[in-house]
C-alpha cells in the first residue's frame, strides 16, 4: 500500500513539475510574443488622429535647447491634431543647404505647414517666401526671419532678452562692465534675432556709465571651440570682467575653464538659456547667472499657432514667449 | 447503462492524447517562429516598398528620356505605363499620424506626384514642340526627382538604424522563443514519456498480477488475496472472473476438507465404539466364565464353611467366606452400575484374603471421602492396581511393603492414587501400558501387566479421557487416577 501511495505520489510530483515547466516555457513564450508585438506596434502603429501634416526644421536635436523645443512641439501637436515631422541636418557643416533642401522638399510635397529655427535668415528668406507663394504657412521659432514672408514668429522678444542680459552684467560687476560677447554656433551674424539682442545688451549697459563691450567672438564649432575662444579672451582681453555666452552649453564649458586658471582675474560667466550644467554652475557659483526662456513653451504655441491658422485662417505674427533669470545671487538671498 | 472503456479504447485515447501534446508543443512553437519571422517580413515592407519605388522611378525616368528622343508612341506608351506603375506603387496619400516613418513615406508619395505631374508636363511640351518649356520642366523633374530619391535615402538610412536595434531585440527574442520552446517540447515529450509509462504499468500491472496470480493458484495456493482492479475494461472483467473462480475453489476445497474431517471423526468414533466393543466382549465373556465358575466355586465354598462350621474351623470358615463374598461381588458387579462405593466394597475382600495368604507382609491402606461413594465408577479398577503392586513391586520384598490408595477432591478433578513403595516401574513399561489406544490393541504385554494395561484401557473408554491414567515408576510405583469433575456422574 506505501509502495502504491508512493509511487502515485512520485507520478503525481513528477507531473506536476513538467507541467510547472510547461508552464513556465508557455508563459515565457508569450510574454516574449507579446513584448515583440508591442515593439512591433511601437514601430509601426502610430496614432492617426492628425490632421495637419507639418515639417519642422531644426538644426540639431542634441542640444538641450532643441530637445526642450521638440518636446514642446510633439506636446503642442498631439494636443492640436498636427503630425510633426522632424528633420535635422546629418551635419553641421551643411546645416543651410540641409535646409534648403528640406524646405525645397516641403514645397514640394504641399506640406500643411513648416516650422523651422531660422540658421540663416538671408539665405533662407527666400526659400521662406516660396513656400509662402505656395500657401504653406511657415513658422519660425525663436529665431526670427522678419524679412521674409513667414507666417508667424513664436519666442522670445530678443530686444527684451539683451536688456535682461545687460542688466545681469551690470549686476555681476557694478564697478563696471567690461564685457565680452561669445556667440554660439547656431546664432548667425546676420540674424535679426542676435542683432536685436546685441541692442539690447548695449541698451542697458549704456544707460549707466563705465559699462561696453570690449569683443565680440563666435564659436561656430561648438564647446570645442568655446574653450579656446574664453583662453583667448582671457589672454588677450585682460580687462574684460564679464562674459556672455549665447550658447548654454558654451558658458559651461567656459566657466569651468575660468575656475581652472591661474589668474587671480575670473571674469563673470552669463549665459543665455538654460541646462543642467549651467543650474549647477549657479549653485557652485561658477556661473554667474543666465537669461533664458522656455523652450517648451516656444514649441507648444508654435503648433498652436499652426491650429489657428488651420481652423480660423488667422494668427499673430508675433508671440513671445515669457523671459526668465537665475543668478548665484538668488540663492543667497 | 454503464458504458465500459474497452483496452482499445483506452489505448487509442491515449495515444491521440499523447500525439496531441507533443503535436500541439511543436505546432505552438512552430507558429511562434513564423510570427516572429512574419514581424521580420513586415519590418522591411518599407524597404521593399521603397525599392519599389526607386525601380518606378527609374523606369518613369527611362520611359521619359525616350520618348524625349524618338517621341514615339510607342515610347509615350511605355511612359504612360510606367507612371501607371508608380502611381500603383507609391499608393494614395495616407492618414497622417505622428510616425516619423509615415510621414517621410508620405512626403514621399507627395513628391512623387508633384515629379509626375512635372514629367507630364515635359511630354505635353514635348507634344506641343516646345522644346524650351518642356526642357525646363524637365530640369525641375529632375531636381524632384532627386529630392524624392535623397528622401528615400534618408528614410532607408534612418530606419537602418531603428531595424539595428529592432533586429537586435528580435535576435533576443528569437533566441528566449527558442529557448521556451525547447524547454517546452522536451516537457510536453517528458510528460508524454511518464504517461506513457503510467498508462502501460496501469493496462499491464493488473495482467501481470494476474498472471502471478494465476500461477500461485496453479500451485494450490487459495489462500491469496483477490485481486483488485479499479480500471473498468476486459482486464477488470478477467479479475473479476478469477476472483470468483478462485473463491469458489476455494469454498469447494474447504467443503472437502470438512467433509473429510468428519469422516475422520466417525472413522475415530467407530473405532471406538469398535474397542468398547470388544471389551464388552471380553467382559460379558469374562463373566460368562465367572457366572459358571463362581457358582460352582460359590456352592463349593459355602459347602466348605458348613464343614468348617462343624468342624469348629472358624478361621477357615471366615476366610471361606470371604471369599465366597469376594467372588459373589465380582459376579454381580458385571451385572448392575458400579459406584465407587461398590468398588470399595469388593476391596475390603480382597483386602481380607490378601492379609490372610501373606499375613503382615503388606500393609493396604485405603483413604476415600465417603461423599464420593455414590459415584459411578468402573468396576475392577483398583483391585488390579493393587494386585499389580503386590505381583510386581512387593513381591520381592520380604517385608513392609505398603500400598496406599487415596482420594482427593481438588478443584476441577478428583485425584486416585494408588502408590506403593516397592521397586518401581521402568520408563519402558510405564510407556507401554499408556500407549495410545490402537484399533487391534492387545492388553499389554506380559510385562506391564494385562491387567494394568486393560484398566487403563477402560478407565479411558469410561471417562473418555485420553491422559486419565499417569503412572510415575522412580520411587515405587505411584498410579495416579485423575477424573474431571464434569465427566463425574452419580448414582
Amino acid at each position: 500500500m506505501i509502495f502504491l501511495s508512493m509511487k502515485r505520489f512520485l507520478l503525481i510530483s513528477g507531473l506536476s513539475v513538467l507541467l510547472a515547466v510547461f508552464l513556465f516555457g508557455l508563459i515565457g513564450s508569450l510574454l516574449v510574443i507579446r513584448k515583440n508585438n508591442a515593439a512591433d506596434q511601437k514601430l509601426f502603429a502610430a496614432d492617426t488622429n492628425r490632421k495637419w501634416h507639418t515639417a519642422v526644421f531644426l538644426p540639431t536635436l542634441e542640444d538641450p535647447f532643441f530637445q526642450q523645443l521638440d518636446q514642446g512641439i510633439l506636446k503642442g501637436a498631439a494636443e492640436y491634431g498636427i503630425a510633426a515631422e522632424f528633420q535635422t541636418p546629418q551635419d553641421n557643416l551643411t546645416i543651410n543647404e540641409d535646409f534648403i533642401r528640406f524646405l525645397e522638399i516641403a514645397k514640394l510635397s504641399k506640406v500643411d505647414a513648416v516650422a523651422l529655427y531660422v540658421t540663416d535668415e538671408e539665405l533662407l528668406t527666400p526659400y521662406i517666401d516660396a513656400l509662402a507663394l505656395n500657401d504653406i504657412p511657415v513658422i519660425t521659432l525663436e529665431s526670427d526671419a522678419p524679412r521674409s514672408r513667414r507666417t508667424s514668429f513664436i519666442g522670445t522678444n530678443g530686444f527684451e532678452v539683451g536688456r535682461e542680459v545687460g542688466n545681469m552684467m551690470k549686476q555681476a560687476e557694478p564697478e563696471g562692465v567690461v564685457g565680452a560677447i561669445v556667440k554660439g554656433e547656431h546664432v548667425s551674424d546676420r540674424s535679426s534675432k542676435w542683432n536685436v539682442m546685441y541692442y539690447g545688451i548695449l541698451a542697458s549697459l549704456t544707460e549707466n556709465g563705465g559699462n561696453h563691450i570690449q569683443t565680440t567672438m563666435n564659436s561656430n564649432s561648438g564647446f570645442l571651440s568655446a574653450e579656446q575662444v574664453t583662453r583667448r579672451i582671457l589672454f588677450l582681453f585682460p580687462k574684460v570682467n564679464t562674459i556672455f555666452f549665447t550658447d548654454a552649453q558654451d558658458a559651461a564649458v567656459a566657466s569651468h575653464i575660468i575656475t581652472e586658471t591661474d589668474q587671480n582675474r575670473k571674469p563673470k560667466i552669463i549665459s543665455y538659456g538654460m541646462n543642467i550644467l549651467i543650474e549647477e554652475g549657479i549653485n557652485n557659483g561658477l556661473v554667474y547667472g543666465t537669461v533664458y526662456n522656455d523652450p517648451e513653451e516656444i514649441g507648444y504655441k508654435a503648433m498652436e499657432t499652426i491650429y489657428l491658422l488651420k481652423t480660423n485662417q488667422y494668427a499673430p505674427s508675433l508671440r513671445f514667449t515669457g523671459i526668465k533669470t537665475k543668478k548665484c545671487t538668488d540663492k543667497t538671498q | 447503462m454503464h458504458r465500459q472503456n474497452t483496452i482499445r479504447r483506452k489505448t487509442i485515447l491515449f495515444f491521440a492524447a499523447a500525439i496531441t501534446i507533443v503535436a500541439l508543443s511543436s505546432l505552438y512553437g512552430l507558429l511562434t517562429a513564423v510570427r516572429l519571422q512574419k514581424n521580420v517580413q513586415s519590418q522591411y515592407e518599407t524597404e521593399i516598398y521603397l525599392k519599389n519605388l526607386q525601380q518606378g522611378m527609374k523606369a518613369v525616368k527611362d520611359a521619359l528620356q525616350d520618348f524625349l528622343i524618338t517621341g514615339t508612341d510607342r515610347d509615350k506608351n511605355e511612359y504612360t505605363a510606367a507612371v501607371g506603375s508608380l502611381q500603383k506603387a507609391a499608393g494614395r496619400l495616407r492618414i497622417i499620424s505622428q510616425d516619423q516613418e509615415d510621414l517621410m513615406l508620405n512626403t514621399i508619395r507627395a513628391m512623387i506626384g508633384e515629379y509626375l505631374k512635372q514629367t507630364k508636363g515635359v511630354v505635353e511640351g514635348k507634344l506641343l514642340r516646345d522644346s524650351v518649356g518642356y526642357t525646363a520642366i524637365y530640369t525641375q523633374a529632375e531636381k524632384t526627382a532627386a529630392y524624392i530619391n535623397y528622401y528615400i535615402d534618408k528614410v532607408l538610412i534612418e530606419n537602418l538604424n531603428i531595424r539595428a536595434d529592432a533586429y537586435q531585440t528580435f535576435s533576443s527574442n528569437y533566441q528566449k522563443i527558442q529557448f521556451y520552446t525547447f524547454i517546452m517540447l522536451t516537457s510536453s515529450i517528458l510528460f508524454t514519456f511518464v504517461l506513457t509509462l503510467f498508462f502501460t504499468d496501469r493496462l499491464t500491472g493488473p495482467i501481470i498480477q494476474l498472471a502471478a496470480q494465476t500461477k500461485q493458484l496453479a500451485q494450490g495456493r487459495f489462500g491469496i488475496q483477490d485481486i483488485r482492479v479499479k480500471t473498468n475494461d476486459e482486464v477488470s472483467i478477467m479479475a473479476h472472473a478469477f476472483n470468483e473462480m478462485k473463491n469458489n475453489i476455494k469454498e469447494y476445497i474447504e467443503e472437502l476438507h470438512e467433509k473429510a474431517e468428519i469422516e475422520k471423526s466417525l472413522t475415530e468414533q467407530k473405532l471406538k465404539n469398535l474397542k468398547m466393543q470388544s471389551l464388552l466382549k471380553d467382559a460379558e465373556a469374562d463373566a460368562l466364565r465367572a457366572q459358571i465358575d463362581p457358582h460352582f466355586l460359590f456352592n463349593t465354598l459355602n459347602t466348605g464353611v458348613q464343614l468348617a462350621i462343624m468342624e469348629d474351623a472358624e478361621r477357615t470358615a471366615e476366610y471361606m467366606q470371604n471369599l465366597a463374598h469376594l467372588f459373589r461381588h465380582t459376579v454381580r458387579l458385571a451385572r448392575k452400575r458400579n459406584t465407587l462405593g461398590d468398588e470399595l466394597e469388593g476391596l475390603k475382600y480382597y483386602m481380607y484374603l490378601i492379609n490372610i495368604r501373606f499375613p503382615g507382609k503388606y500393609n493396604i491402606h485405603i483413604s476415600v471421602p465417603e461423599q464420593l461413594y455414590a459415584m459411578l465408577f468402573p468396576p475392577l479398577i483398583f483391585q488390579p492396581l493393587i494386585e499389580n503392586s503386590i505381583l510386581r513391586g512387593l513381591s520381592e520384598m520380604e517385608g513392609g511393603g505398603k500400598i496406599v490408595l487415596t482420594a482427593e477432591e481438588e478443584k476441577e478433578r478428583i485425584l486416585f492414587t494408588v502408590r506403593d513403595n516397592g521397586c518401581g516401574m521402568d520408563g519402558e513399561t510405564i510407556t507401554d501400558v499408556l500407549r495410545p489406544m490402537a484399533l487391534h490393541d492387545d492388553e499389554g504385554s506380559p510385562q506391564s501387566g494385562i491387567g494394568l494395561r486393560n484398566v487403563v484401557l477402560r478407565l479411558r473408554l469410561y471417562f473418555d479421557e485420553a491422559e486419565i491414567v499417569s503412572i510415575d515408576g522412580t520411587d515405587g510405583t505411584t498410579v495416579r487416577i485423575a477424573v474431571g469433575k464434569e465427566k463425574i456422574r452419580y448414582v
